[in-house]
């Protein structure tokens, strides 16, 4: 009886006998119904999103994840925290070009910013975590980073009645490393830049922006870095080329190392050489290196070059100018944040 | 065998639990919630793929501005890959390996899509980026040369439409253009800077859009949908597989549910009937428990109740509360044992723990006297059966029979029980203890065993015809024990009747008075015989004298009397002592007896008087004899210690004829010639001549009737007392009054001087008159002493007993003074109130009513019998003096003086010795029992005056 009414297999059916021409005509109409929605939510539509708190967050597991964030138990040998290469006072991420790890072990790519973090599609520059656990586990481990094994993290835990009890109150089973991941994720899901002048404009104010950086945002779309450097993050929803028009690598002079290999070192697949996550740009305005390589210490040198090797163009002093200013409008306001 | 079979029942039971058990577990493996979960996770993966598939739809179309929608396409796929991966909360988890091998082939092409996807979205950009800038280079383009112009806006649409509709020929047309284009530029010496941009552009988007189109190709390609497919008839077969034999396990379900509840239903059927015959059973059994008569109840092995009768609560009241079944069996005996005491049966039963016995007998009582019978009885299962019998009724009849025949048996008396024909059924141990014959000996036979042939033949006669009628027999029997020796028998016979009246057996009861018999023979003895000669006493004598002037021939026969007086007896006596002179007393009387003849009578009259009676015997005989008594008295010769003494004697004759008065004229003549022979010279006889009389009366015992006379008159008697006391309490005393003379000088006179002569010539009365007057009167001038003293006891001769003046006398007095009777005691002799029995009686009761006490005096001389005693009622026994005074050297006078006091102990008499002259005789009084003691070691008398002056 259950066999004639199963749904998948109607469903099955259905998706099999899809025709392409409607397909294509489906999706003509969800983009006009999709207009329509955005209108009226008085949101603009722009390729570029506002930033929202999507996820519905436990304080007390934000807060547990915060300290554990600042925990230099979580290294091998008490020396640093997750903050301590991503510092949320300035701009979620490392001063320095590579960070430093316990004892003085030196990092071979940028540290981005752990700041809407969330929206990541995925994690790391050659996107091997896909969830934000995934990645925390990453640098705790990692001899050159914090260099901790989890037994001892657990450990050392362990020993802190405050700390145990914190757990013990949101998580039913305690100090786990899951429990551990979860809490530093759950942090960092509410690390959320909200509020931006673009997206205070972006949401109707006209006065949010100035005409200077609106004609910067007219200028990157119309120069093309809206076709990666979009939605909610402006960025961090794809994977591009480094040097999709050009070749960067070559022109950069420097030995290739396994960083600037990309996603191949993932994959493995040739056709992932050389591809990166797409960096977001809201908080690009505060960040000291730019690239995978911190090869750039400018954002104005940074559009140049992304106009060379990722649009083939030469894009005008002026123009990089009107860009970056449009680029500023994108940094929004969170506590930890201090401008 | 047994043992197999019994296992059976509960393994096929566990066996079949577990089988239903296990098919219910098969049934549970595929839960429908489960199937829900899979058909749910199949439609998302639908949706999803469908939302995939239609975004990059978008993508490859440059319709879509920005790839949010995508990533979160993306990340729920995979958000339900991980699930699907993962051991926990993955509904496909209990499915085949088929389902899951084809689970895992669509998820990779699901991830092939994905992976693809991200490849377009960035060649799409780029593409994207190309597609927008070209035209505006061209556009761009004025200040070049038109062909060129035209050739590049050509190669443009020509793009755009490639973007549309995508083919091999046009791609490879397209770069055959490109080509010639770039050949022709690079032909041109000066190539244009603008033109090699929008030439380097092209080229660039060429490529990315031919990449983009194997992409969307690649894309298409994956067989995600024919997987889904694959997927979904796998699952379709497992499900139906599973459905299938969930269906067969629930078929057999339903078969061993219809099955168990049928042996259900058969066991609740048997159990039914079972219960209805149980029931039956049940009541049937109560029924019977019910009917009996003996108390009932049962207990289990654990000694609860389980069932018992309504006997059982009358029985055991105080079990009322807990007679309810399940109740423990201690309630009834070890809790309550304070209401019980148990009496074992059998010995074994007693004896303790190690007893395994399944039975136990015994006795109960209960605290009201009821006596049960309890037989407890150990059933199969090891409970208990509890019977109780109500035996008291019979218990008691036991218990009072066996009281009976304990009494019999320890009886002091033989008791002797016969059938009608006087066989002996029954005799007690008494019996057996006195005439020597056993039980076996004696039953059977007739108590005729025990005739001595002493005992009158006429005595049985009257004892069987006064049983025979049915009334009490009372004798004594002369009787022969089995040793031949005999014994004296007081019995008494009577019949026991059945419950219709009719004898059916004899029973005798017989006291051996063997003793007493010998005590009166002995006090008989001793009341007519002398004790120091053997001779017969004063008494007998004159009893012997009686008979004989009273006899029929009197007149016609002759007889002889004479007085013996010895002459020298004091002057032996005075200057030997008393045992010299008893020492003569007794040879000179088996002298005496030697040549008295054979008939006569030799008695001592008293002190050293003798007397001979010679029956049928002349005067002249009568001479001969005592002319030969005088001789053979001169002829003896007494020596004591050495010195000689002669012996002289007097002797007076009376011959007894037709002239004889009366016994007292008889003695009075006699004793008159025995004066006269004194007074002519002594050592002589004298026969009685009548001017004799007169002669002596000048001088013997007449002279003290006119000494009393004139002493009366002038008031010269007077009261001594001497005091009795209580041997075992000395806290009192009371006294015996005795009289005294005092003569003409002054000189006191003891009584025995002038009693006898005032008695003889009746004078006594007069003395006891003046005795209670003179008593009464210093009682009620001298109250102290009054209160001092118990009472007095006043001396009564014969003659005042049965004189009216004397009890008049008395109550005249008692009026008088308002003196309390109690405070008086009158002694008198047992002769006195023996000789006129019935008027002595009349006097001591009288007084008695008035509270005045009686004394037996001098008991023990002149008695005949005890059987006397029982007809006066006395309050104290005086037992003689002349048997007290012995009673430590002599063993006769000790047992009767021991007899006399238990004669007094058993008559309720108390009783007095007199003589106690020493501490020997008090001793041995009191070893004996005697009440009270007087006696020259107690108190000397002294006079009356100085025990009342006395404080």
């Amino acid at each position: 009886m259950i066999k004639n009414t199963d749904p998948a297999r109607k469903y099955g059916t259905w998706i099999k006998n899809f025709p392409c021409p409607t397909l294509v005509t489906v999706i003509y109409l969800c983009t006009i119904a999709s207009l329509t929605f955005a209108e009226e939510l008085k949101i603009k539509f722009e390729p570029v999103r506002p930033l929202v708190l999507r996820d519905k967050l436990d304080p007390i597991r934000v807060q547990l994840g915060e300290k554990l964030f600042n925990d230099v138990r979580l290294s091998k040998d008490n020396s640093i925290s997750c903050a301590h290469c991503h510092n949320l006072a300035t701009n979620g991420s490392d001063d320095k070009r590579f960070s430093v790890g316990i004892d003085g072990a030196l990092g071979n790519i940028k540290a981005p910013s752990v700041y809407n973090s969330g929206f990541q599609f995925v994690l790391f520059w050659n996107g091997r975590a896909n969830t934000l656990e995934e990645q925390a586990e990453g640098p705790i481990t990692n001899p050159i980073e914090m260099g901790s094994t989890w037994p001892s993290v657990i450990k050392k835990l362990e020993a802190d009645p405050t700390m145990k009890a914190t757990f013990t109150k949101t998580y039913s089973d305690g100090i786990t490393v899951q429990n551990i991941l979860n809490a530093i994720a759950d942090f960092e899901r509410s690390l959320v830049t909200l509020n931006s002048p673009f997206d205070l404009w972006l949401l109707g104010n006209e006065e949010a922006i100035s005409q200077k950086q609106l004609k910067g945002y007219q200028l990157f779309k119309s120069y093309g870095c809206i076709s990666c450097h979009q939605g909610q993050n402006v960025g961090g929803n794809m994977f591009a080329q480094m040097g999709s028009v050009g070749n960067y690598f070559e022109d950069r002079g420097t030995k290739i190392t396994s960083a600037d290999r990309g996603r191949f070192e993932v994959t493995g697949q040739e056709a992932d050489l050389y591809f990166f996550r797409v960096p977001s740009l809201r908080l690009a305005a505060l960040q000291n290196y730019f690239f995978h390589d911190s090869s750039v210490s400018t954002l104005k040198e940074a559009i140049r070059i992304m106009g060379v090797y990722q649009l083939g163009r030469k894009i005008p002093d002026n123009d990089i100018e009107y860009i970056e200013s449009f680029i500023n409008s994108l940094v929004g306001k969170h506590p930890l944040l201090k401008r | 065998m047994k043992v197999r079979h019994n296992l059976i029942k509960p393994f096929s039971l566990v066996l079949t639990i577990l089988i239903a058990f296990g098919l219910y577990t098969e049934t549970l493996k595929v839960g429908i919630e489960e199937h829900t979960q899979i058909s749910d996770i199949f439609l998302q993966l639908k949706e999803l793929e469908a939302n995939l598939d239609l975004e990059v739809m978008q993508v490859t179309s440059f319709l879509m501005v920005q790839y949010d929608p995508l990533i979160e396409t993306r990340r729920k796929i995979l958000q339900l890959e991980s699930q699907l991966i993962t051991n926990d909360d993955n509904p496909f988890q209990n499915t085949n390996a088929k389902v899951k091998r084809a689970l895992k082939v669509y998820l990779i092409s699901l991830s092939q899509k994905l992976n693809v996807m991200e490849h377009i979205k960035s060649h799409a950009a780029v593409t994207q980026n190309g597609l927008q800038y070209l035209p505006t280079a061209v556009k761009n383009l004025e200040n070049t040369e038109g062909t060129a112009r035209s050739d590049f806006a050509g190669l443009i649409s020509r793009l755009s439409l490639y973007t549309l509709f995508p083919s091999k020929s046009e791609l490879d047309g397209l770069h055959s253009k490109l080509n010639n284009l770039k050949h022709t530029i690079d032909s041109n010496q000066r190539p244009h800077e603008q033109i090699s941009n929008i030439l380097f552009h092209a080229q660039n988007l060429l490529k990315h859009l031919s990449k983009l189109v194997g992409l969307k190709n690649l894309y298409l390609s994956v067989p995600s949908k024919k997987r889904f497919i694959e997927l979904s008839r796998e699952y379709d077969e497992y499900f139906a597989k599973v459905t299938e034999r969930v269906a067969n396990f629930n078929l057999l379900l339903l078969i061993i549910t219809i099955l168990c509840l049928l042996a259900l239903y058969r066991v609740l059927y048997r159990l039914g009937i079972a219960h209805k015959k149980a029931n039956n059973l049940w009541n049937r059994l109560h029924d019977a428990v019910e009917s009996i008569s003996d108390a009932f109840a049962l207990y289990d092995h654990e000694g609860h109740l389980i069932l018992r009768n309504r006997r059982w609560l009358t029985f055991y009241p105080w079990l009322k509360d807990h007679v309810k079944p399940g109740t423990h069996v201690d309630m009834v005996d070890a809790k309550n044992s304070k209401y019980l005491t148990t009496e074992y049966l059998d010995p074994d039963e007693s004896g303790g723990k190690t007893q395994v016995s399944k039975r136990k007998n015994y006795l109960q009582q209960l605290e009201d006297g009821r006596w049960f019978m309890a037989n407890d009885d150990q059933t199969s299962d090891g409970g208990t059966v509890c019977v109780r019998k109500d035996v008291t009724e019979s218990k008691i009849a036991e218990i009072e029979l066996k009281k009976l025949l304990r009494a019999v048996e320890a009886s002091s008396s033989i008791v002797l029980i016969t059938d009608v024909a006087g066989n002996i059924e029954y005799i007690n141990p008494k019996f057996t203890e006195i005439t020597g014959y056993s039980k076996d000996e004696a039953v059977g036979k007739n108590p005729r065993i025990l005739n001595s042939g002493l005992t009158e033949k006429e005595i049985y006669c009257n004892l069987w015809k006064t049983i025979i009628s049915g009334k009490e027999w009372k004798g004594e029997f002369h009787n022969r024990k089995k040793d031949g020796s005999f014994y004296w028998g007081r019995a008494s016979i009577s019949g026991v009747k059945n419950e219709k009246g009719v004898i059916t057996h004899y029973i005798a009861i017989q006291d051996d008075v063997t003793h007493q018999y010998k005590l009166s023979e002995q006090l008989t003895y001793q009341a007519s015989h002398d004790t120091l000669t053997g001779l017969v006493n004063r008494r007998e004598f004159e009893n012997r004298v009686e008979r004989l002037l009273v006899s029929k021939n009197r007149g016609l026969e002759k007889h002889a009397l004479c007085y013996l007086d010895l002459d020298q007896f004091k002057v032996v006596n005075d200057t030997c002592g008393h045992i010299a002179g008893d020492q003569l007393l007794l040879q000179l009387s088996n002298l005496l007896k030697d040549i008295v003849r054979h008939r006569d009578t030799l008695a001592r009259l008293g002190g050293d008087e003798f007397g001979v009676l010679m029956e049928h015997c002349s005067l002249e005989d009568a001479e001969r004899v005592t002319s030969s008594l005088l001789k053979a008295v001169q002829t003896f010769h007494f020596t004591w210690e050495g010195q000689p003494f002669i012996v002289g004697v007097s002797i007076g004759l009376v011959a007894i004829d037709e002239n004889t008065i009366d016994l007292t004229q008889l003695m009075k003549d006699a004793d008159a010639a025995c004066y006269m022979a004194k007074d002519t010279g002594r050592n002589r006889v004298h026969v009685y001549h009548i001017e004799d009389s007169d002669l002596a009366k000048r001088h013997g015992e007449m002279q003290w009737v006119s000494r009393i006379h004139q002493a009366l008159e002038e008031d010269r008697f007077c009261l001594h007392a001497q005091s009795i006391v209580p041997l075992n309490d000395q806290t009192y005393r009371h006294y015996e009054l005795l009289i005294r003379l005092k003569d003409e000088k002054g000189k006191l006179i003891f009584p025995n001087a002038f009693l006898p002569a005032a008695e003889r010539y009746g004078l006594i009365i007069k003395i006891d008159k003046w005795v209670i007057e003179k008593a009464f009167n210093l009682m009620s001038l001298n109250p102290d002493f009054l209160e001092r003293v118990k009472f007095v006891s006043i001396n009564l001769s014969g003659p005042s007993i049965v004189d009216s003046d004397v009890i008049e006398l008395i109550f005249k007095k008692l009026k008088e003074t308002g003196i309390s009777g109690e405070k008086f005691c009158f002694e008198i002799t047992e002769t006195a109130a023996i000789s006129n029995l019935s008027r002595a009686n009349n006097f001591v009761a009288k007084l008695r009513e008035v509270g005045c006490k009686f004394a037996l005096d001098d008991f023990g001389s002149g008695l005949s019998s005890f059987g006397y005693l029982k007809t006066l009622s006395v309050n104290y026994l005086k037992i003689d003096g002349m048997f007290v005074k012995d009673i430590v050297e002599d063993p006769i006078d000790h047992a009767i003086v021991k007899s006399i006091n238990e004669i007094g102990q058993v008559m309720d008499m108390k009783t007095i010795a007199e003589f106690v002259e020493n501490d020997q005789i008090l001793a041995e009084l009191e070893k004996i029992g005697v009440n009270y003691a007087q006696g020259y070691q107690i108190d000397k008398p002294r006079p009356l005056d100085d025990i009342i002056n006395e404080v």
